[in-house]
């Protein structure tokens, strides 16, 4: 693909992560959603810059709370998303599981935080044992390096030499608490300590991001090995909704560096309208459409325990 | 065979046809094969499907459900049933919870079995049967190996289900033959749930109206050829049931304890751990007739003791249940 074509394709799917997370937000102060969201505004080249590299066909995603982006970037299922997240019989997993708990092909969320990581690890194995070629990806926060479970999972990857890609999105605070008051020592440095190789990134520009998630796959890939890869990024939005704590100025600060503002100087100002323009019409023809649709009666529900 | 024994070969039986089952859990391979020796041999015709960890339950159970998403069989082994806390998150939150919250699309078809119980003086964190903390988790079955239940069945039937069993092996029954054919004293009779799991009834009498009912599972069924034998001598009529799936009960147990029930007219429901909060409450709230005497007994609610005397009193045992069958009698 020619750069221009690419920055195109990346600056599209990045609007389209935060138009759709502007539009939840505006549902949810509308009180049209039910339960909460916790959107990745600010941090959606650290979805789309993995995406990019991984094989979609047989590559496996793990995520968490916050995965709207990462579910995106990966299947552009813009309309299974929302209709999930606004609790439609069309949506993703029929409106049960809502924006934290998301499934389609290889991509899988739960709701608890460092969770998803040991079950990570089991289809790493899986994989390995099948002598597939795919690779496992699991995304965490950086909040969620305080679980138990995950250095368990970072022993047993290192030890059995699994195909499997840690993906730490830190964006500096885990909810109201901010790194400070929540870890010691170094993140790089706790997965070196089980011999496993890591990559540190602040994450400013989405297409160094690119080549940066692309070597760290292709080392899983080739390697067989575990690969940790840390991104510092930042969320412009609050935590979920009405939590934000932290100090304005420091917002202010990072919002200087969106990569989306970055790559956008790349575009000319006819085509960035005309990307704008087709998402924010497709939105709206979406939500027109989920707007018709069932809601699942709890006979439905009922039917899944059989 | 010892029920230790037919454990093994049901699980040889199902490596060897079943390519996508794999063992995991601490210590399993040979020569040790276990803690308890149950998966002895199966780490050398299998070597590249048994695998051993470390000591992180919570990842042994967070793996299974990885291996099992991604269409392998695991059996987890839990070395004590009193580990399986670790593991209490991955089940209910993860493995009960993926297939209904994706909306079906998912399956986690997997077991996790694990010895429960006490006797042997291992003291209060390797001796208690904890099962009634995940009874009731929906989308997950827990079942219980007896004297009297085909195991190979049960383990059969597990892995058709294609969603997360707990199986419950009290170790003291490890040692024991498995008693699935009736002789002159107890007579033996299956009943199949609609969930392919059995429930086992025994009798120590014949075509006779029982005197009491005896709702139990796993481990405290040791104890009941004896009783039964013994009550002959006091001329009594027992029947006894013995659950197989414990959670949840299925619709056809349900309606054989009441049958029962009805008979007798009086009920004692037997349980391995303490009571309180117990799988026996549970059993005596489906018990619909409201004149039925209902009485309950499980060990004490404490923990357990090391020394041989004290871990005595604590437990469940023969004389206690025998007491409470004369004491409900007179009534
Ligand atoms: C086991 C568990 N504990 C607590 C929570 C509540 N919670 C949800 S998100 C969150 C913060 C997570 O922080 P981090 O891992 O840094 O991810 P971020 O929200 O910053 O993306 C907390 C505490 C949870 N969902 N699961
Ligand atoms: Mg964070």
């Amino acid at each position: 693909m020619m750069k221009k074509e690419k920055v195109e394709k990346i600056y599209s799917l990045m609007l389209l992560i935060r138009r759709t997370e502007e539009k939840l937000l505006e549902l949810f102060s509308r009180g049209l959603l039910n339960g909460t969201v916790h959107t990745c505004i600010g941090q959606e080249a650290c979805a789309v810059g993995v995406m990019e590299v991984i094989d979609k066909e047989i590559d496996i995603i793990f995520s968490n709370h916050r995965a709207h982006g990462h579910f995106l970037a990966y299947s552009e299922d813009v309309y299974g998303l929302l209709a999930e997240v606004i609790g439609k019989k069309s949506g993703l997993c029929g409106g049960i599981g809502g924006s934290q708990h998301l499934h389609k092909k290889n991509f899988y969320t739960n709701g608890i935080q460092g969770g998803m990581v040991p079950i990570a690890l089991g289809a790493a194995k899986a994989e390995k044992f099948k002598g597939s070629n795919a690779i496992v990806i699991v995304f965490l926060g950086d909040g969620t390096m305080g679980q138990g479970v995950v250095y368990e999972s970072l022993n047993i990857a290192s030890l059995w030499s699994l195909p499997l890609l840690f993906i730490l999105e830190d964006n500096h605070y885990a909810q109201t608490t901010p790194k400070k008051l929540a870890h010691a020592g170094s993140f790089c440095q706790r997965a070196k300590a089980f011999d496993i190789q890591t990559e540190h990134i602040k994450v400013d520009d989405v297409l160094k991001l690119i080549n940066v998630a692309d070597n760290a796959v292709r080392y899983v890939r080739e390697n067989k090995k575990p690969f940790f890869l840390h991104m510092e990024t930042y969320r412009f939005s609050p935590h979920s909704k009405g939590d934000d704590y932290r100090n304005a100025e420091e917002i202010a600060k990072f919002k200087l560096e969106d990569p989306l503002i970055k790559l956008e100087k790349e575009l000319s100002k006819e085509k960035v309208k005309e990307i704008s323009e087709n998402i924010d019409n497709m939105l709206l023809s979406i939500l027109n459409s989920i707007n018709n649709d069932n809601e699942m009666s709890l006979e439905e529900l009922l039917i899944l325990n059989n | 065979m010892k029920i230790c024994d037919e454990i093994n070969t049901v699980l040889f039986e199902m490596m060897q046809n079943n390519r996508e089952v794999i063992l995991i859990g601490e210590d399993i391979l040979d020569p040790y094969g276990g803690a308890f020796r149950i998966t002895k041999g199966l780490s050398s015709s299998f070597p590249e499907r048994v695998l051993t960890t470390p000591i992180s339950e919570a990842t042994i159970a967070g793996m299974s459900i990885g291996m099992a998403l991604r269409g392998l069989y695991p059996i987890a082994e839990i070395m004590f049933g009193d580990f399986i806390t670790l593991c209490m998150d991955q089940l209910l939150n993860h493995a009960s919870k993926l297939k209904p919250m994706y909306n079906g699309n998912v399956v986690v078809p997997m077991i996790m079995r694990t010895p429960m119980g006490g006797g042997r003086g291992y003291g209060p964190t390797h001796s208690q049967s904890l099962e009634k903390h995940f009874l009731g988790i929906p989308f997950i079955d827990i079942v219980a190996v007896s004297l009297f239940h085909n195991v190979k069945r049960i383990f059969l039937n597990a892995y058709n289900r294609r969603r997360p069993v707990i199986i419950i092996e009290n170790k003291l029954l490890y040692p024991m033959e498995l008693f699935i054919s009736s002789n002159d004293e107890v007579f033996i009779e299956n009943m199949l749930t609609e969930t392919g799991y059995c429930d086992v009834i025994i009798k120590n009498y014949i075509n006779n109206t029982p005197d009491i009912l005896i709702v139990t599972y796993g481990g405290v069924s040791r104890f009941l050829k004896t009783i039964l034998r013994k009550m002959i001598e006091e001329e009594i009529r027992v029947v006894s049931v013995i659950i197989g799936q414990i959670s949840p009960i299925s619709r056809k147990s349900i309606s054989l304890i009441n049958t029962y029930a009805n008979q007798c007219g009086k009920v004692l429901i037997l349980e391995e751990g303490s009571k309180e909060f117990g799988w026996s409450a549970e059993i005596q709230g489906i018990i619909e007739n409201r004149d039925i005497i209902i009485n309950r007994l499980g060990s004490v609610n404490t923990i357990i003791p090391s020394n041989k005397k004290l871990e005595e009193q604590v437990l469940i045992n023969e004389e206690k249940i025998i007491n409470n069958i004369l004491e409900m009698i007179r009534i």
